[in-house]
Order: structure tokens, then C-alpha cells, then sequence
């Protein structure tokens, strides 16, 4: 089992699936690895599916601290660690990346041999980029900027405490820029490491990767009134490309998962900055599975010999995807580790307020805006974002809206189950609440936010187990 | 069936979860990704994550193309600009002299090593990015070295555009992966000087596969390229290998073949090292790149639009044509594309004309001279104002004119033509054609057909009369309407070793002072000896103000063509040259006489005759038919230049008159013709006010006078050269005879020797040896009269002029006897003596001025009316009663059938003054040869009175007055001759009669022909011997070493005597043979009240002539007689009086 997994989250792409990554743990989704080490690298500061998920993973982390993770919950079990970065999970990038590419490069001072192949290399524009909004489609000038790992101390930190017990996951896509462009980049850096101490670990180090291929498109072909930089209708020559440049530059790899979806459907195509926000799709999700997959493989990985794999569902249908359509694996592996989330999501939603009069409430009374209910809104959301139909494939596991009488069919094509009980719906819920083990609760938790996660995640286990069909 | 999450469709569907599948995407995998607008993709791909992502990019646009087996080479992709784009940067490498020449320079050649890197590295970089950037090319050439070839990577050799853009405009470099490569940017600006055929470099629009480029020595050195070294190609540049493979089926089979024929060396052998300096190749990974042989001729070898030129060229430039073109021929390295095209006028950037030489050829791109119309053909062209160009004398450009109406052009030619052909080329290759154009005006298109490789192109242009300049067709001319025309004469080219002498006279209206040149067969300016304007003087103001400007040339080097030439316009006149080359020996005699002048000539095997120019030889060429008719040119053109024909209306003998330029300064160079010339339209027609003419050349003593002398004789020695050379003559063989009288002074005789012998050297042969020759006047008519009218032994021959008479005898033996010469002759008879009296003060005039002026008045004769008015004006009485003489030869007399009207001679044939003046002057004449023969005779010479006596002269005429020109009147004339000589002689006369012999039509003629009879000839000295001076006193005294100045009272009374015996003499023959009944002279009692006049007076007579003609007193051998200087003036007293 990883002592730590080094998860290294590039781009835009690698922000996403990291939230699925943080969401997966937070349902409790097996991980074998003792903890996750996020490390975000964008050099899209504003970047709003990395600010998103830098506060996703704060807030799980918070809950995870609150538990104890000595019983049977699986919910919020494995450990997201931060490293000792300036800017929570996000490794810094020397230069002033405010300005075009050009100065960032130090055009200028170069002899004219040099200036010369620089302009044979990068475009005009290429040389104009400004990159505080990431590469922009343009990996080749990332792969110059992003090509500081190995100088900067947050890397040579990661290098440092680098065990051989750890593993190695990058997650990227391959059509952006950043992603692109970093992916190789990184691996590169870490494979020629020198001079820290762990160089030789981190050059047999078994990594995995995953290279996220286009899953959606852009909407729009103009972005405020101007062409945009970022085309949809390249992602694909940009894939073809950078796949083929793989296919002949990335030995280094032990697995790689390639994932993509030929079923797209537009995104508006925001470039960069806080906008930069798309909704989560169901192909995050399975690569966050990729990390899972990885995690679980680790042990049997061979040094050098890379592996690759891809990702199938049972079903061929591409929209409304349901746990049913899933593959048995992955069925068993997330199906009632989401249910009993969501459920509980559900729950903080629907019920906790007209609960408050309930016994087991009466531990909580102080806890009623804590971070177990601000992590399950975000699920929610998460999942809604995944259901979108607008979305191409989209992943419906769950009707969440509010149904008062009928609480526990909420899982799309699974069945109920009878319960012996007289109480049903939320009134259920809160029976089984009323009967949970305090002693459980206080052996899974450390304070009382913890608590309350874990009393209403116990719960909830227990319900899915005896209503739902899964 | 299952769902798989990837976007190729060539795995199984049936994956669980995550589940391994066999490999990494290949790129067979790759490709089968649906790419929904992969067909039409035009965005740069970027996502390369690699600084070097450029070449991979290039690298997988070549696996693109290459898919489908070959049916996708052609295509609008991203993947087919890039390949497009990299063949493009492949193509300039391999043309690069063309881009670096100096001419045509728009691309630098830059290195990048990989040493370079270290400068990025190793410096002291503050902000960090160098050695970043450094870093990154070092971490990617290391990890990604063997899919790029970076292992084998020295460096890239880029090319910096420098016509346009930033100053760092890298268009393109050698690639590692793929040989070449471009950048991602948009410079289809590239395409604006660079071209590969109709294929712009750098398009963002047109992406040409490598079949379809149309260098196949391009195509050909890809192959070669990779068969240098087949197996590392393939291993090193795979994707290009395999798009050569593909690309092969669809070349040419000939192609085809040649590649198949490559052999490993046949890349070194077939072209050229691509060098980035001496020494050092340009090299993609340890490969050295080539370039196209741009040894400059090669494509003056291959294209069809080269010219073909007789002349030695460095190399062949291409005739393009700028009207469209649609014959398949090859240009450069492809087919011609109708849709070329070509300037109208090659200029560079900064619209600056471009020499031939520099020129970048259109849709090429190569430097490389090339051709168009405006090359040859002038925007404007000459016309001449409705008068056709005259055939016979000047070439006419074929001229096809169907309008009706007379169009003369000269040749809108520029002097390029001649760079690659001649004159004759330019004959057979030009045409003008004469079309309607609107408003029914008469467009001219003119066409050069040049030979080329491929056959002929023409290059044409049509001229119109001059329209708004915005209607003007860019391509079309202007007709330039000119008044104007030339001659130029002779109209024969010279032969090797003969100096050629040319004049040309440019006879121009409206004020219009065109330039002209001559050209030589290379196209050469031949210098202008001389030049001048008669009708300009020193101030530039025309004296003849509404006569044309008449600027004369002379040049005397061959010249193939005469450009004229106003404000840049030029056109030529190419010269119909004609004449018969031979070697034939031409003799002239040449009698410059003091009134006349007669030239003979004669051929071997013929009679001699004047000097004649007849139609078959004219000498003469005008550029126009109309010169003749034409009332603006015809004077100018007859007073200043030969004549066309002579020997009709214009003939010699002629009047011994220099016309030249009334602001002549005789002690500059003159040139005949250009200074001056005989007047050959002397009496025709009104002196022009530019013009002065001299009569009095051959006894006038002045400076002035020997320079009129040589311009005089030299017009006529242009005339004989011009003769011999285009009758078949050889001018060194030619010969020379000119005469003198004994009476001339020695030194006068050497000075006009001195003339003739610089003229025989100037005009006909630098070697004058024996072939010019002098001869006395006196000697020369014997020879005629002793070939042609027995006249052998006891011959006196007479032979009377203008100034002088000449007199020899030959002895019994039929040897000459002695030579005698003196000073009177014709104008001793109707001049004004010794006085400048003038025309008022001389009884001739007096009496015939107002008979002529009238006959001329009342029959209309308004020319010869202002003729006449000339020369009286120049006071000069001789010159005056001559041009009467001439009158009935006048051709204005005959087209009028005047000549009887005016015929002088006649009138004093019909006036009894004039006919005892004559008697006079004839029995003086015979009475003081008489006492000549007399006193040799008792001196013991084996002399006595003549059996004949002959007379020739123009002045022997005027015997004709007094009747020999009829048998009886002959008759009667030979008695009283027989009578002076018996009474002078005092015996009875040894012969049965005397007859008298004349050439009565041609009298001045004999002295010429007799020239040419060199049956006798006597040397020099012989003449000096044979040369008697008789003083001319009653008792026989002849000149030794007498000088004026020594002469006696004793010598003088001996004079006065002679005359007084003289008077006796005629005034007893006048009793004797009743003058007025044989002679109708007038009556002897009116003679006899004059016969005082005889006697008196004479010292004072005598004197005055002396001091007249400056002797008197001179310290100066006495040459003449005294004996007739007071008959002169006893005679223009008596005339006076009797008339």
C-alpha cells in the first residue's frame, strides 16, 4: 500500500479531477494509499476550478482532521495532505509570469542565433502570450515555463521527502495547454532529477498518469468579442498531435490511462481566470477512478514497463448514465460508497432542519453551519453538475430532488427496499439517526464536528444498506 | 457491448472499469480518431508539449498527408500547409543564391549550433528566463533526441527574411526530423518576392504537394538527396521518405526515369554545395544540402524563351512576352503559365527602372536577364507628316499600310535591339501595320519577332495619335507627327580600308531641333566629325527665318543606322545601302577653271565623259519621296548638298562658285558641305541669306581664298569618291588629273598642288604616289585634238577660259615646242578690266541688262529675275555676262521653253559692237601668239606657222560670234588668221591654208578629256622648259629672270610699240577683209574713230593694270605677258562705246 500518493493535478483539467478525486474520498471510495499529497500546478492563479477544489480539499481535510478513522466509516478516510506551500496545494512558478512569454524568456538579451531559433520555434504569437492565464493551448511555450521543478524549493521538498513506498500520479489532459504541455515537462523533471537527495528513488519511482483527451467542447468561437485563442475545432489535431508525441516521448511512464469522450457537447469557453469553472463531467470522475485504479495497482507495477488502460462502462448508452450502467467493478467500487453520501447530502438539505428536534441532535446544537454540511452542498452540486444535460455524457445516478415521500428512491434504476420499521422517509432517517451507537460516534470522531459527520454518515450507511437496492 | 471512454474505435468495447488494453496508442490508433473537422482544420496546432513542437508538428504533417496511400498529398489541411510550407523552405535552401545575390538579396542565412545553447546557460542571467529557455532545450534534446534526430543534431540553419517584416523575420530552418521546416506565423508576404512558378512561398492559401511543383531539378535533388545515403534517409526522416515514395507515382514518366537513374552520387555530381561559408556545407543532421547550379546561362540553355543570337552572349535572357501568352513552352523549370505576368516596365521597389541584368524573372524569382517590349520599342514613335518613307533609300519596317494615304514612320527601335542582333536581323524581324482606329485615325502597331529557343515570340505595340494619357493604354505608344526629312549620301557602305565620309542633312520644320546619332552594327554612337546649321548663326537665330533648320553632319566611320532623337524618344532610319563594290581604276581630270569648272572622268575601256551621276548610282538618299517637291525642303536640300543626278539639268562644266555659310571662319576646320559647297543650283535658284557665294577662287591671293579653294574642290572630290565607290571602283587605284596654266604664278602653282595632293590623301587614297597628277592647260587639249581630230604636227592649240589662255605649239616633229599662258580671256573681254567699277560702270551690262530683265519679266521667269538680282548685287560683271551665257541651259529657262528668249549668245551673235569687240579680242589673241612662233622660229626651234589651230576653253565659245560655228564663217575666220600670221611673219604662209578646229559644244570639256590622254604628258621640268613668258614688246623679248620691278622705260615703250603694231594690223586687215561685210561688225568708218583708243593712253592703261594686280614694281618674276593688260581695257572702254 502507497504511504503517499504524490498526486500532481495540471491545469484546468487536473483541478477537475481532483474534486472528483476529493469527492470520491469523501463517499469513502476505497484509496490504497495511506494519504493523498495534492500538488496543483496552473499557472492560472485565478483559476477557477483550482481555487474550487484548493477549498474542496481544505474543507474535506477539515473533516478528515475532525474523524478518527479507527471504525468501519469509510466516508473522509483517506488523508489529503498538503505540502508546505505558499499557496495551499499549488507549487509556485518563478518569473513574472504577468508578461508575454517574449521578456519571460529574456528575448532580449539573447544572441541573435538564439533569438533567431526562438523565432523559428514559437510563433509571434506565441512570443506575445501573456501566461497568468495558463498556456492558452499553447504547451510549447509551457513546457518552457513549466520546465522550473526541479529548480524550485517546493519541488526539491516533494523530491526530499520522497520515500520509496510513495507513488506518483499526474493528471493532465492533453488538449489544453497547460496540462499538456506540464505532463511531459514534469515527468521529465522528475525522472532527470539530480541533485536532491531522493534522485535515484524518484527515477525508478512507478508513476501513473492520466491524460484526460477531449470530453467537451467550446461554445463559443468568439470569447468577449474577439476570437478566441483557445479553439475547440483544434482539440482534436491537438490531441492527434500531442498523442503521437507521446506515443514516441513518454516511455517513462509505469501506467498510463487514457480517457476521452467522442460524445461532446459545447462548454462556453471562457479563457482562463476565476470563469474558468466548468461544470464537473462524469469522464472526472472516472479519472479520478484512474488514481484509484493506480493505488491499487501500485504494488504490482513494473519499473519501466508502462501499462495502459482506458476506461469502460457496461452500458453503451452515453447520456444519463446510472450506477446500473456501470461496470460491476466500478458498480461495487463507488455505487453505495456515493449513495450513502449523497443520501446524507440529501438529508443535510431536505431534513436537518426540521430534525433539530431530534435526540441525536441534541449533541450538535453548535454544529449546525459546520463543514460536513458545506461539503455535502458541494456534492450536490457536483453530482447536479455531472447530470447537466448539456453536458454530452452525462452521470445520474441520483434524482436529487426533494421527495418527502418517497426519500430513499432517489437512486436512479435501483429499487427500494421494504424496511420493518413504522416510520418511513425522513422520519426513518431519523430514527436510525436517534439509534446510532454513541460509542460508535465517539470512537470514529475527535471533536464534535467530527461528531456529527460521522453519526450522520453512520446513519446513513446503515440506511442505504436497508432501503436501497444496490 | 459496452462503452469505452477513448476517441480512436479500435479496441475492444467490452472494458470493465479501468482495464489494460495492449499498448500505447499507436499511431494507427491515433489516426482513426475522429477528427469532425480534421478535413478542413486550418488553426496552427500548438499543443506540442515541447519547445520544439514546431518540427513534430511538421513531422506529423507529413504522417498525415501520407495517409491513404498516397491519395492524399493534395489537400487545404493544416498537415498540407505545413508540408506545402516545409517543401517551400526546402525550395529556397535550394535556391538560395537566387535570395542572397546581391541584386535580388531578401534572405540571411543564420547558424544555430547547439553550442549556442551555452550562451543561454552560462550567463549571468538575472531574471532567470535565459537559463531557463537554456535548461528546456537542453532537457528536450537530451529526453526526446532519438525521435528528432537531436542525438545527431550540430544545428539549424535558418533563414531570416529581410524584405519585410521585424528584423528577426525567421521564415523557416532546417529540421532534424524532416530536413526543412517552417514557422507557424503568417508571412505570406514571403510570396511576394519569392515564387516558385505561379506558387507563392509561405501561401495561406495554396499548398503545392512536391509532384505538382514545377522545378523539377527541385523534385530531382529530394530524390538525389535521399539516395546519397538511402537507408540512413529512410531510418532518419522516415515521413519524408515515405512522401517521397508516395509522391513518386505520381511524377512524369520521364521523371520518373531520371530518379530511377540516381546513383549515390549523383547529388554531389548534379548539383552545387549549399555552403554557409567557404568550406563549411549546410548540413540536416551530418547530411550536406545542395542547390541548384545557378552558373546563370543554364537557364538561357533551357528555356524556349531564350533568345537566339548570332552574337556571343555571356548568357541567353529570356524574351517574355507582356500580352498574354498560351504556348506550352519552358520557361524556368516549368511549363509558361499563360497567366504570367510579365511588367510592362521592370522597375524595383523604389520604382526604379531595372537593367536587363538584374531583373528578377516574374513567377520565379531567379535574377536573371529577361526582356520586353519596352526593352525595344520606344513609347513613341515618329511619324513623317503624310509622306511616305522613300524604299529605295531607306529601310520602311515592312510597312503594310491598306489606309490609302502615304504614312512614313521611322522605327520605334531602341538601341538595345542591337545588344543580340543586326541591322539585318532588325530588317527581316520588324513590322509596321497601319489599322483604323476610331475616329477613323490611323493607328500604327509595330512587331518584333524575335527568335527564340521555342521558336518566335513577338513583342508589338500600337502607337496612336496622342489621346487623353487616361485613355492611354499603358501598354499602347504615341505617334509623334514631325515635319522633317534627311538625306544622306553617298548611300554606300565603305569597304575595308576605305575611309568612309558621310553627310547627312536634317532638314526640319516647326522649330523642332531633333538630335541625331549614328549607330554602329553593335549599337555604338560613331563620332560626329562635324556638325553645323548653315541656317543658324552665332546667336542661334535662323537667317533664312522661314526656312527649315538644315544641320549638316559628317561622320566618317561606318554606321549602320541614324537615330534621331528629341527629349528621350529615339527612332532610327536604317539606311538602304546600294553601290557596286569592284576594283576597277577610275581616272578623273579635273579643270578648276576661273569661271568654269569641268571634272571628266573615265572607266577603263571607255570614252571620257563628265562626271555624271545617273540613276542607276544616285549617290544621294532621302528619307522622304517628296524631298524634291516639297517647297520647304527643295531649295535648302539642292543648295547644300549633292545634287541627285548630274549631268542633266545640273551638269559640269559648272561655275567655278563656292556657296558656303555666311558666318564661316576659314580659319577653322572646314568640312565640304558642312562649311560649304559647289554651288551646283548656281543660277536656278535665289542664293539663300545663310549662304555666301565666292566666284572669284582660283586668282585671288588671300588666306580665306586657299581654304574656299579646298572646301570647293573637296565638295567635288566627295562627289568622285562617292562615284567610285559605288560604281565599282577602287579608290586606291584611282587617279587624279588637274591642270594649271603656265601663266599662274610658281608659288600659286605649288599652293593649289599643296591642295590637291591633301585632297587626293583626304578623299581618296593615303598613298597619292603617281596617281595624282598635274598637267598645263595648254598641254591637255592638244592630246584631245591630236586623238580625235588629227591634229599632229605645226599645231597651235589655244584653249581659252575664263581668266586665262593657254597656248601650245607643237613643232614640225610633232614635239612640243614651247608653252605660252596669259591672263586674257573671257573676262578680259566682259569684265570690268582693271577697276572695281561694277556692273554699272561695264558696257555689256549696260547694254544686255535691260534686254534680259526684260525677256525674263515678260516670261514670267521670277526665279532667274531674283537670280540675276543676285549676282548683280555682287558687282562683279564677269560673274554677271557668265550667268547670261547660262541662261538657255537653265532649267527653269526650259520648263518654260525660254531658252531662246534669253540666249545671250545669240544676241551678241546678232550685235555688230559685240562682234568687232570679239574680233578684237580674237586677232590680239593670234597676233601675239604669231610673234611668239615668229621669234622662236628665227631663233632656229623647228617651229612655223600652224597647220592647225585648235581652240578649246569655255572661251572659245564666244568664237562662235564670230561665225565658227559655221562652216563659211570658219572659213573666213581662217583666212584673217592666215592673213595675221603672213603679216606678222612677213612670208608668205608654208601651209596651203589653216584650219581651225573646235569642239564647238563641249569646248571646255577637251582640257579634261585631254587629261585623261596621257599621250603626252611632259614631266615637270620639260613643261618649266617649254614655258615661255613673251614680254610682249614690239621687238621679241622673252621673260628670263625679269621681275617687275626690273622692268625698263625701254621694256615698257616696247609694249606700247607692240600695241601700236597691233592697231596697225587690225586696222589694216579691217580694210582688207571689210570686217563689216565678213565679219558684220560695224562699220569701218565708225572703227576707225577709235583707233586712237588703240594707241593712247596705253602707259596709263598698262600702269594701272600692274598696280591693279599688285605687280608693279614687285620684286616678283614677271609670269604674263604685258601685251594684252591694256588691250583689256581698251576693250571694256571701247564696249562702253560701241555696244
Amino acid at each position: 500500500m502507497i504511504n503517499n500518493l504524490y498526486v500532481f493535478a495540471i491545469g484546468g483539467t487536473g483541478a477537475r479531477v481532483l474534486r472528483s478525486l476529493t469527492m470520491l474520498l469523501a463517499a469513502g471510495v476505497e484509496m490504497k494509499a495511506n494519504r493523498i499529497v495534492p500538488i496543483i500546478i496552473d499557472p492560472d492563479e485565478g483559476c477557477g476550478s483550482t481555487s474550487e477544489t484548493v477549498t474542496l480539499m481544505n474543507l474535506y481535510q477539515d473533516i478528515y482532521s475532525a474523524l478518527s478513522h479507527t471504525g468501519s466509516l469509510e466516508a473522509f478516510n483517506t488523508e489529503i495532505k498538503k505540502l508546505p506551500f505558499p499557496n495551499d496545494y499549488v507549487l509556485p512558478l518563478c518569473g513574472n509570469i504577468k508578461t508575454p512569454f517574449e521578456d519571460y524568456i529574456d528575448y532580449a538579451n539573447m544572441s541573435k542565433e538564439n533569438q533567431a531559433l526562438m523565432n523559428m520555434l514559437f510563433s509571434e504569437e506565441n512570443l506575445q502570450t501573456r501566461m497568468d492565464k495558463g498556456f492558452l493551448g499553447n504547451p510549447n511555450i509551457g513546457s518552457v515555463v513549466l520546465n522550473q521543478f526541479s529548480k524550485s524549493e517546493e519541488f526539491k521538498k516533494f523530491a526530499t521527502e520522497f520515500s520509496e513506498k510513495d507513488g506518483i500520479f499526474i493528471i493532465s489532459s492533453i488538449f489544453g495547454g497547460t496540462g499538456a504541455s506540464g505532463f511531459p515537462l514534469l515527468l521529465k523533471n522528475i525522472r532527470t532529477i539530480g541533485d536532491v537527495a531522493n534522485a535515484a528513488l524518484l527515477k525508478t519511482a512507478k508513476i501513473g498518469a492520466v491524460s484526460v483527451m477531449p470530453y467537451f467542447n467550446l461554445d463559443d468561437i468568439t470569447v468577449d468579442g474577439k476570437d478566441s485563442v483557445i479553439k475547440s475545432d483544434t482539440f482534436m489535431q491537438k490531441t492527434k498531435a500531442a498523442l503521437s508525441y507521446y506515443e514516441k516521448n513518454m516511455g517513462q511512464l509505469e501506467v498510463l490511462y487514457y480517457i476521452g469522450d467522442d460524445d461532446r457537447k459545447a462548454q462556453s469557453n471562457v479563457e482562463g481566470g476565476a470563469r474558468q469553472q466548468n461544470k464537473a463531467h462524469f469522464v472526472e470522475l472516472a479519472s479520478a477512478l484512474a488514481v484509484f485504479d493506480y493505488a491499487e495497482s501500485w504494488e504490482k507495477l513494473v519499473s519501466k514497463k508502462c501499462l495502459y488502460k482506458e476506461f469502460g462502462i457496461e452500458s453503451k448508452k452515453s447520456d444519463k448514465i446510472t450506477f446500473t450502467d456501470l461496470c460491476k467493478k466500478t458498480y461495487s467500487q463507488i455505487a453505495e460508497r456515493m449513495t450513502e453520501l449523497a443520501l446524507a447530502s440529501k438529508f443535510m438539505r431536505d431534513a436537518l432542519d426540521d430534525s433539530t428536534s431530534q435526540t441525536w441532535y441534541g449533541n450538535y446544537t453548535n454544529v449546525s453551519q459546520n463543514d460536513f454540511d458545506s461539503f455535502t452542498q458541494k456534492y450536490l452540486d457536483w453530482l447536479d453538475e455531472m447530470s447537466e444535460i448539456d453536458r454530452g455524457t452525462t452521470f445520474v445516478p441520483f434524482s436529487l430532488d426533494d421527495t418527502p415521500n418517497d426519500v430513499f428512491g432517489f437512486v436512479n434504476n435501483v429499487k427500494t427496499k421494504r424496511v420493518a420499521s413504522l416510520k418511513s422517509n425522513w422520519d426513518l432517517a431519523n430514527d436510525r439517526l436517534n439509534d446510532v451507537s454513541p460509542s460508535a460516534v465517539t470512537k470514529a470522531a475527535k471533536d464534535t464536528e467530527g461528531r456529527f459527520a460521522a453519526h450522520v454518515m453512520l446513519a446513513m450507511k446503515r440506511l442505504v444498506k436497508e432501503k436501497i437496492n444496490l | 457491448m459496452g462503452k469505452v471512454f477513448r476517441l480512436h474505435n479500435m479496441g475492444k468495447d467490452t472494458l470493465q472499469g479501468w482495464s489494460p488494453i495492449d499498448s500505447a496508442y499507436t499511431s494507427e490508433m491515433i489516426n482513426s480518431m475522429e477528427d469532425p473537422s480534421g478535413a478542413t482544420a486550418r488553426h496552427e496546432i500548438t499543443s506540442i508539449p515541447s519547445p520544439f513542437a514546431r518540427i513534430d508538428l511538421v513531422k506529423n504533417a507529413f504522417t498525415m498527408v501520407n495517409k491513404d496511400n498516397g491519395n492524399n498529398l493534395d489537400g487545404d489541411t493544416i498537415y498540407h500547409k505545413m508540408v506545402s510550407h516545409a517543401l517551400d523552405i526546402g525550395q529556397i535552401f535550394f535556391n538560395l543564391d537566387v535570395y542572397t545575390s546581391q541584386n535580388n538579396k531578401c534572405i540571411d542565412l543564420i547558424k544555430w549550433g547547439k553550442t549556442d545553447i551555452k550562451q543561454l546557460t552560462d550567463g549571468d542571467d538575472v531574471s532567470g528566463g535565459l537559463k531557463l529557455m537554456g535548461r528546456t532545450l537542453n532537457l528536450f534534446i537530451t529526453q526526446d533526441s532519438s525521435c528528432y534526430n537531436f542525438d545527431s543534431l550540430n544545428g539549424l540553419y535558418l533563414l531570416r527574411y529581410t524584405a519585410k517584416g521585424g528584423p528577426m523575420t525567421i521564415i523557416g530552418a532546417t529540421s532534424p526530423a524532416t530536413l526543412f521546416y517552417s514557422t507557424a506565423n503568417d508571412f505570406s508576404f514571403v510570396g511576394e518576392k519569392i515564387k516558385f512558378g505561379k506558387h507563392k512561398a509561405l501561401s495561406q492559401t495554396d499548398f503545392v504537394p512536391l509532384y505538382k511543383r514545377t522545378d523539377e531539378k527541385y523534385i530531382l535533388y529530394l530524390y538525389a538527396l535521399r539516395e546519397a545515403d538511402k537507408k540512413n534517409f529512410a531510418k532518419k526522416f522516415p515521413e519524408v521518405n515515405k512522401y517521397l515514395d508516395l509522391t513518386f507515382a505520381k511524377l512524369s514518366q520521364d521523371l520518373r526515369k531520371r530518379i530511377d537513374g540516381l546513383s549515390t552520387d549523383s547529388v554531389s555530381s548534379t548539383f552545387e554545395p549549399l555552403n554557409v561559408s567557404s568550406g563549411v556545407p549546410v548540413e540536416v543532421i551530418g547530411i550536406p544540402l545542395y542547390k541548384k547550379k545557378q552558373s546563370d546561362d543554364e537557364i538561357g540553355k533551357i528555356s524556349d524563351f531564350a533568345i537566339q543570337t548570332d552574337k556571343k552572349l555571356d548568357r541567353l535572357p529570356l524574351v517574355l512576352p507582356t500580352d498574354r501568352f498560351a504556348m506550352p513552352w519552358k520557361y524556368v523549370t516549368a511549363q509558361w503559365d499563360p497567366d504570367t505576368e510579365v511588367p510592362i516596365d521592370p522597375k524595383d521597389d523604389n520604382g526604379q527602372f531595372v537593367d536587363p541584368e538584374y531583373r528578377i524573372l516574374p513567377d520565379d524569382g531567379s535574377v536573371y536577364p529577361y526582356l520586353v517590349v519596352n526593352d525595344f520599342l520606344e513609347k513613341q514613335i515618329f511619324e513623317l507628316p503624310r509622306v511616305d518613307v522613300d524604299q529605295k533609300n531607306f529601310f520602311n519596317g515592312n510597312l503594310v499600310d491598306k489606309s490609302g494615304f502615304p504614312h512614313g514612320y521611322l522605327l520605334p527601335v531602341k538601341r538595345r535591339y542591337f545588344d543580340y542582333f543586326t541591322i539585318d536581323d532588325l530588317k527581316k524581324n520588324i513590322k509596321l501595320e497601319c489599322i483604323t482606329a476610331p475616329q477613323e485615325d490611323v493607328s500604327v502597331k509595330v512587331t518584333l519577332t524575335f527568335p527564340v529557343r521555342g521558336g518566335n515570340i513577338e513583342l508589338s505595340r500600337i502607337y496612336n495619335h496622342q489621346v487623353s494619357s487616361e485613355a492611354l493604354n499603358p501598354r499602347d505608344g504615341v505617334i509623334l507627327t514631325r515635319d522633317f526629312t534627311l538625306v544622306l549620301y553617298p548611300m554606300t557602305k565603305f569597304s575595308n580600308g576605305e575611309q568612309p565620309d558621310y553627310r547627312v542633312n536634317l532638314l526640319t520644320r516647326d522649330n523642332w531641333q531633333p538630335s541625331l546619332q549614328f549607330v554602329s552594327q553593335d549599337g555604338r554612337n560613331v563620332p560626329i566629325i562635324a556638325q553645323d546649321d548653315k541656317n543658324r548663326d552665332a546667336q542661334g537665330k535662323k537667317p533664312d527665318a522661314d526656312g527649315p533648320s538644315i544641320p549638316m553632319y559628317a561622320v566618317q566611320q561606318s554606321f549602320e543606322a541614324i537615330e534621331i532623337s528629341e527629349g528621350g524618344t529615339t527612332g532610327l532610319m536604317i539606311p538602304e545601302w546600294r553601290g557596286v563594290k569592284g576594283s576597277a581604276t577610275f581616272e578623273f581630270a579635273i579643270d578648276f577653271g576661273t569661271t568654269n569648272t569641268h571634272v571628266e572622268y573615265c572607266v577603263p575601256g571607255g570614252h571620257p565623259k563628265p562626271l555624271d551621276i545617273s540613276g542607276q548610282s544616285i549617290q544621294l538618299g532621302m528619307l522622304s519621296k517628296d524631298v524634291e517637291n516639297n517647297t520647304n525642303y527643295f531649295f535648302p536640300f539642292r543648295a547644300n548638298n549633292i545634287p541627285l543626278t548630274l549631268g542633266d539639268d545640273t551638269h559640269f562644266p559648272m561655275r567655278t562658285i563656292l556657296s558656303y555659310k555666311t558666318s564661316t571662319n576659314w580659319n577653322q576646320p572646314t568640312y565640304p558641305y558642312v562649311t560649304g559647297n559647289l554651288s551646283f543650283c548656281y543660277g536656278s535658284q535665289e542664293t539663300r541669306a545663310y549662304n555666301k557665294e565666292e566666284t572669284e577662287l582660283k586668282w585671288t591671293n588671300s588666306m580665306d581664298v586657299k581654304s574656299m579653294i579646298s572646301c570647293y574642290l573637296s565638295s567635288i572630290m566627295m562627289v568622285i569618291r562617292n562615284k567610285v565607290v559605288m560604281e565599282g571602283g577602287d579608290l586606291s587605284k584611282t587617279k587624279i588629273t588637274w591642270f594649271y596654266p603656265t601663266s599662274m604664278p610658281a608659288g600659286r602653282v605649288a599652293t593649289i598642288s599643296t591642295i590637291w595632293n591633301n585632297l587626293y590623301t583626304d578623299y581618296i587614297d593615303k598613298n597619292p604616289s603617281d596617281k595624282i597628277n598635274s598637267m598645263p592647260e595648254s598641254i591637255a587639249p592638244y592630246n584631245y585634238y591630236s586623238k580625235y581630230r588629227e591634229a599632229g604636227v605645226d599645231v597651235l592649240s589655244i584653249d581659252i577660259g575664263g581668266g586665262t589662255s593657254d597656248a601650245l605649239v607643237m613643232d614640225s616633229k610633232g614635239e612640243p615646242a614651247f608653252i605660252t599662258s596669259f591672263r586674257f580671256a573671257a573676262n578680259s573681254l566682259f569684265g570690268d578690266a582693271f577697276s572695281r567699277g561694277g556692273l554699272n560702270q561695264n558696257g555689256w551690262v549696260k547694254t544686255f541688262q535691260p534686254i534680259i530683265n526684260n525677256a525674263v519679266t515678260s516670261n514670267g521667269l521670277n526665279t532667274i529675275e531674283k537670280v540675276l538680282h543676285g549676282v548683280a548685287g555682287n558687282l562683279i560683271s564677269a560673274d554677271y555676262i557668265s550667268l547670261l551665257f547660262s541662261l538657255c541651259d537653265n532649267k527653269v529657262v526650259k520648263n518654260k521653253h525660254c531658252e531662246k528668249k534669253v540666249d545671250f549668245m545669240q544676241m551678241l551673235k546678232d550685235n555688230e559692237g559685240a562682234k568687232t569687240l570679239l574680233l578684237i579680242f580674237y586677232t590680239a589673241i593670234i597676233y601675239q601668239l604669231a610673234r611668239i612662233i615668229k621669234a622662236k622660229r628665227e631663233s632656229g626651234l623647228p617651229v612655223r606657222e600652224p597647220e592647225k589651230i585648235t581652240f578649246s576653253g569655255n572661251g572659245s565659245k564666244l568664237l562662235q560670234i564670230i561665225g565658227v560655228d559655221t562652216e563659211e564663217g570658219k572659213e573666213t575666220l581662217e583666212d584673217l588668221t592666215k592673213a595675221i600670221f603672213e603679216k606678222v611673219n612677213e612670208r608668205e604662209y608654208p601651209h596651203a591654208r589653216v584650219s581651225i578646229v573646235t569642239e564647238p559644244q563641249q569646248p571646255k570639256e577637251v582640257t579634261c578629256k585631254g587629261g585623261l590622254i596621257k599621250e603626252t604628258n611632259p614631266k615637270l621640268n620639260q613643261i618649266q622648259k617649254l614655258t615661255q613668258t613673251f614680254l610682249g614688246t614690239k621687238e621679241p623679248k622673252f621673260v628670263s629672270e625679269e621681275k617687275y620691278d626690273t622692268l625698263t622705260e625701254n621694256d615698257f615703250n616696247g609694249v606700247y610699240d607692240a600695241l601700236e603694231d597691233f592697231a596697225d594690223l587690225f586696222f589694216t586687215l579691217a580694210e582688207e577683209f571689210d570686217f563689216p561685210s565678213s565679219f558684220t561688225t560695224i562699220p569701218n568708218d565708225q572703227l576707225l574713230t577709235y583707233r586712237d583708243t588703240f594707241v593712247k593712253g596705253n602707259d596709263t592703261r598698262l600702269t594701272n593694270a600692274l598696280k591693279f594686280l599688285g605687280l608693279l614694281n614687285k620684286q616678283e618674276k614677271i609670269e604674263d605677258t604685258l601685251f594684252f593688260y591694256p588691250i583689256t581695257s581698251i576693250l571694256n572702254e571701247l564696249a562702253k562705246k560701241i555696244l
